[in-house]
């Protein structure tokens, strides 16, 4: 896939939106008899290969699973400690896949945070007047494209790095925003978008799926607020607010919302 | 196409050398203060593209580029990092940084031994020959263009 993932940044530096589309990463299963030859290391929530690396498994690596079954952090699926289990010799010979860890939600809303922070030293740094922020962020493995607005707000791209017209792609993500969000009555400004429907946009070849800030926010009905009332869960009052207005039904004389 | 200015960092982040050829605004921050600003941002972006890369790196960052300048880097695997500004015509110059490192400052810094390793270089001979060396570059031109 070309297109790696697209974020969204208002301009206090938070993340507004979010979208991977990345192929699945380089991943490595192999059997492994007692003991381990590799060191594992516990980091962040995440079982980590700490040295050893050889056969496709890097230093960095995350445990992704064991004897085919997912890990959830740092336990295994029957809710066992990885690391108990992979030190006990009664559990080999075990299957562990090894792979390039995913990026949780927070740790995306962190690295956003940090390169807003870093657009603007990069402006601040220059040997130049009117330099812009970083606009283009090259390593070997992706191409980092990001795109300004004069409101603030940032579109960020990573692709890889022979992708071309990732330029129009991202004023197209602009336009798209600005119809989509902006033009929602509903929508706070500077506020997180919810992705409702998947909808595959068309942008000079690459399909950009799933778009955008299709529904508004009341059309997803009360289940969207998890607000406890009195103690019922029922509509607070920031989100009864945010809903449509009301009338009433000619039949039955009830309150309808449209 | 020209060169704006060059930093050598060590792995401890002090700034080993600097200088400048076509620089038209300064950062408004004493000298020190812009030398660990750059290098926290480098260290910043460094930890960025590893998290954010969706395979293995081998090179890691090579460089970015504002609507003003561009600025390359490269490190080493002793932690020395060369960081140059140029103008946004330049294309991917990692063997001209390699050449600095390897034949400029390993030959006349790292191999004298009264450089003290650590320390901002005082040798004249490795200021004058970098200088000559980046004077010489195909995309350094004498107008400030």
């Amino acid at each position: 896939m070309a297109i790696f993932s697209v974020y969204v940044v208002n301009k206090a530096g938070g993340l507004i939106y979010q979208l991977d589309s990345y192929a699945p990463r380089a991943e490595a299963e192999k059997t492994f008899s007692y003991p381990l030859d590799l060191l594992l290391k516990l980091h962040d929530e995440r079982v980590l290969v700490a040295f050893g690396q050889r056969d496709g498994i890097r230093v960095g690596h995350a445990v992704l699973a064991i004897n085919g079954m997912d890990v959830n952090g740092k336990y295994t699926a029957d809710g066992k400690e990885v690391l108990e289990y992979l030190g006990n010799p009664a559990n080999y010979p075990v299957s562990i896949r090894f792979g390039r860890p995913r990026l949780t939600s927070n740790e995306k809303l962190m690295l956003a945070s940090m390169f807003h922070s870093l657009f603007a030293i990069g402006s601040q740094l220059s040997p130049e007047q009117g330099s812009s922020g970083i606009e283009v962020l090259e390593t070997d493995t992706f191409k980092l494209h990001c795109f300004q607005t004069l409101t603030g707000i940032k579109f960020v791209v990573l692709a890889d790095p022979r992708q071309a017209g990732i330029d129009s792609l991202l004023r197209k993500i602009y336009e798209i925003y600005s119809d989509f969000a902006l033009k929602n009555p509903f929508y706070s400004l500077e506020m997180p978008i919810s992705p409702m429907q998947v909808k595959g946009h068309q942008v000079g070849g690459d399909t950009l799926e799933p778009a955008l800030f299709i529904q508004p926010s009341w059309a997803l009905g009360p289940s969207w607020c998890r607000c406890f009332v009195g103690r019922r869960r029922q509509l607070c009052w920031l989100h009864r607010s945010l809903q449509p207005p009301r009338r009433l039904c000619s039949s039955c004389s009830a309150w309808q919302w449209s | 196409m020209t060169v704006h200015n060059l930093y050598l960092f060590d792995r401890n982040g002090v700034c080993l050398h600097y200088s400048e050829w076509h620089r038209k605004k300064q950062a408004g921050i004493p000298k020190e203060e812009e030398f660990k600003l750059m290098y926290g941002m480098l260290f910043s972006i460094r930890s960025f593209v590893s998290k954010m890369s969706p395979l293995d790196m081998k090179d890691g960052f090579l460089s970015f580029q504002t609507s003003r300048y561009k600025l390359h880097y490269y490190e080493t695997p002793t932690g020395i990092k060369v960081v140059m500004n140029t103008d946004l015509g330049v294309g991917p110059i990692r063997d001209v940084l390699h050449h600095i490192y390897s034949s400029l400052y390993v030959e006349l810094v790292v191999k004298n031994p009264l450089c003290p390793l650590g320390q901002t270089v005082q040798s004249e001979l490795f200021r004058s020959r970098l200088d000559s060396y980046v004077r010489s570059l195909p995309f350094f031109s004498a107008r400030a263009g």
